[in-house]
């Protein structure tokens, strides 16, 4: 009876292992010594009793367990010590109108513009409006930095950088020497670095700002979906996606808060994005006055792209400083795993448009002159793309093996997070022998339908589970009075 | 505050808070007291009672204090003892019961035999 005793004991203490950490820490030691003492009890009472309070003990063990997981899961215990946060107060009105006026102004815009029917009017006021906005713009940027850079003015960046982005477009088919060429190279390569890196500097001193800055790129990833619906529709469509977008800015600044607004953006872009999924299915110009009604394939198929991509780029830079912080917190190991996984991420999405730069875009780059100077293959491509992802693999699985004792539930999106969209997008590369590039439909329109349906699935899961690692991995904002 | 302080308690929570209502108890005897309170209605098992325990510690009704009946060979046990908030809430209970009996009784005395 001595060897049961001992038995049932050894197991009951390696089953509390089960418990969530915190809980665990706090009374495994106890509930031992409590389970110990009720068995002794139960033996000198006789076997069947012995029986009994076993039976009751290891039958409620399993509900036990869930519901502390469930409490941590509710709960702020899951939030991992140590994790940064922003010692930030609630926007007031006033800087919540501020972060939603250039959403507003470009909604005005995109009004006036529309409302004018004769073409030169229109052609002259839009010359004047955006002309206007550009100023506007600038005179913000002046006052936000008289301001000491507020939260608020990165709702402004975002714009300034996809006016300037424009700008520096526009011009680059017309140049034919190589010295100009390569001028128009560096003038369109250093404001989308410059963008980039801004994002992520602001991205790390608060990711509120990261988002408000990121936002437009939300509202640019469905402009091309909008490609054939009618001038009419059309109108209105950009109008709401503005709108919604300015009402999305004056909420997340009012409230503050990257664990709600993570899924305000989110949901921002679905708002935005069906009625346009809806417009471009149901009205085509091609052929001309063809309506059907939708398909759920054939508006998944255009929503889930833009959403996925521009959901992607926007999370992207908090989800990373996130795993950086996370990782820091594991000593040299945890840093390097995290590098390791950042830096696979990275090479993973060269290697994508790697590809997309060689195939799809062959055209605009012979337009551009430079095809001679560029040569990318499909062994290049491949080579980045299947090495990001093992350097992923490595790090993620590293990352997970360092933090597995403090925090399970974390533990699993974060292994699952960085690898979904890698693994997403490999997923042809098994079944047809090519990489698809993230987010870009041409090179899915080579794929059968039930591949392009499992990668929307695998995309969809993936950006759910970045935004909830996401709140996750960031300070509660209930410590930030504190602060 | 109020709110939760003037609404019912669980069976089981009321009685963890009884049982240390005179003296502060360790897991095993709150395990035990209850189940003689209840007259073996509610018997835990060490996970429900540590659950309990979690939630009531959270909510500042009990507290951890030292074993009052320390065993040398046991050092890992601790005690634990009802708040000042925590022993307002059972006298709270314990007014809520006491006024649903007085009303039953006066109910059941009128009726007609």
């Amino acid at each position: 009876m001595n060897h049961l005793v001992r038995f049932v004991i050894y197991v009951y203490s390696r089953a509390l292992g089960l418990y969530p950490r915190r809980f665990r820490d706090e009374f495994a030691v106890e509930m031992r010594t409590v389970f110990r003492d009720t068995i002794r009890e139960t033996v000198a009472e006789g076997p069947w009793s012995f029986i009994v309070v076993c039976g009751r003990e290891f039958m409620g063990m399993p509900f036990n367990i869930w519901r502390e997981i469930w409490h941590e899961f509710q709960g702020q215990e899951a939030v991992m010590p140590g994790t940064p946060f922003f010692p930030l107060k609630n926007g007031t009105w006033g800087e919540s109108f501020w972060a939603g006026l250039p959403h507003l102004l470009f909604a005005i815009f995109v009004v006036i513009s529309g409302a004018m029917t004769n073409p030169r009017l229109a052609a002259i006021s839009g010359i004047i409006l955006a002309f206007l906005l550009f100023a506007g713009l600038l005179v913000t940027i002046y006052y936000t930095w008289r301001s000491h850079w507020p939260a608020w003015s990165a709702s402004w960046y975002g714009y300034v950088g996809l006016v300037v982005l424009l700008f520096s477009i526009l011009p680059y088919q017309y140049h034919v020497g190589i010295a100009e060429r390569i001028f128009a190279g560096l003038r369109f390569v250093l404001p989308v670095l410059t963008g980039a890196g801004l994002l992520y500097w602001l991205s790390r001193r608060n990711p509120i700002e990261g988002l408000l800055m990121a936002m437009p790129v939300i509202i640019l990833y469905w402009f091309p979906v909008m490609e054939f619906v009618p001038n009419s529709i059309r109108f209105w469509l950009i109008f709401w996606l503005f709108l919604l977008s300015a009402l999305a800015a004056m909420i997340i600044t009012r409230l503050n808060d990257i664990r709600k607004a993570v899924w305000l953006v989110l949901g921002t872009s679905i708002l935005s994005g069906l009625p346009i999924a809806y417009a471009r299915t149901y009205w085509h110009n091609i052929p001309e006055g063809h309506f059907s009604p939708p398909t759920i394939g054939q508006m998944a198929e255009l929503f889930m792209l833009p959403w996925l991509a521009g959901g992607a780029l926007v999370l992207g830079p908090i989800l990373g400083w996130g795993l950086w912080f996370f990782g820091r917190k594991h000593g040299r190991a945890g840093r390097f795993s995290t590098i390791l996984m950042i830096f696979g991420m990275v090479i993973n999405l060269i290697g994508h448009f790697n590809h997309w730069w060689a195939f799809g875009h062959q055209t605009y780059l012979n337009a551009l002159g430079i095809s001679d100077v560029y040569r990318p293959n499909e062994t290049t491509a491949l080579s980045m793309v299947s090495g990001g992802l093992a350097m992923v693999l490595v790090g993620g699985f590293s990352l997970v093996i360092l933090s597995w004792r403090q925090n399970k539930l974390l533990s699993i999106p974060l292994i699952l997070v960085p690898l979904a969209l890698p693994l997403a997008a490999m997923l042809p590369t098994y079944f047809g022998n090519y990489v698809i590039p993230a987010g870009l439909s041409f090179e899915f329109a080579r794929l059968a339908n039930m591949y392009r349906a499992l990668i929307f699935l695998i995309g969809a899961l993936w950006l759910v589970m970045s935004g909830w690692t996401v709140t996750r991995l960031y300070h509660p904002p209930i410590n930030r009075e504190a602060a | 505050m109020k709110a939760q302080l003037t609404s019912p308690l669980t069976e089981a929570t009321f009685f963890i808070l009884l049982s240390l209502s005179p003296a502060p108890k360790h897991g095993y005897a709150i395990m035990k007291e209850v189940k003689l309170l209840s007259q073996g209605r509610i018997v835990f098992s060490t996970g429900t009672l540590y659950g309990a325990i979690r939630r009531l510690l959270e909510q500042g009704w009990i507290k951890r204090v030292s074993d009052p009946e320390p065993n040398p060979t046991d050092r890992e046990r601790k005690a634990y003892a009802l708040t000042d908030r925590g022993r307002r809430a059972v006298n709270a209970e314990i007014e809520r019961l006491k006024s649903l009996v007085t009303t039953a009784e006066g109910r059941t005395s009128e009726s007609p035999s």
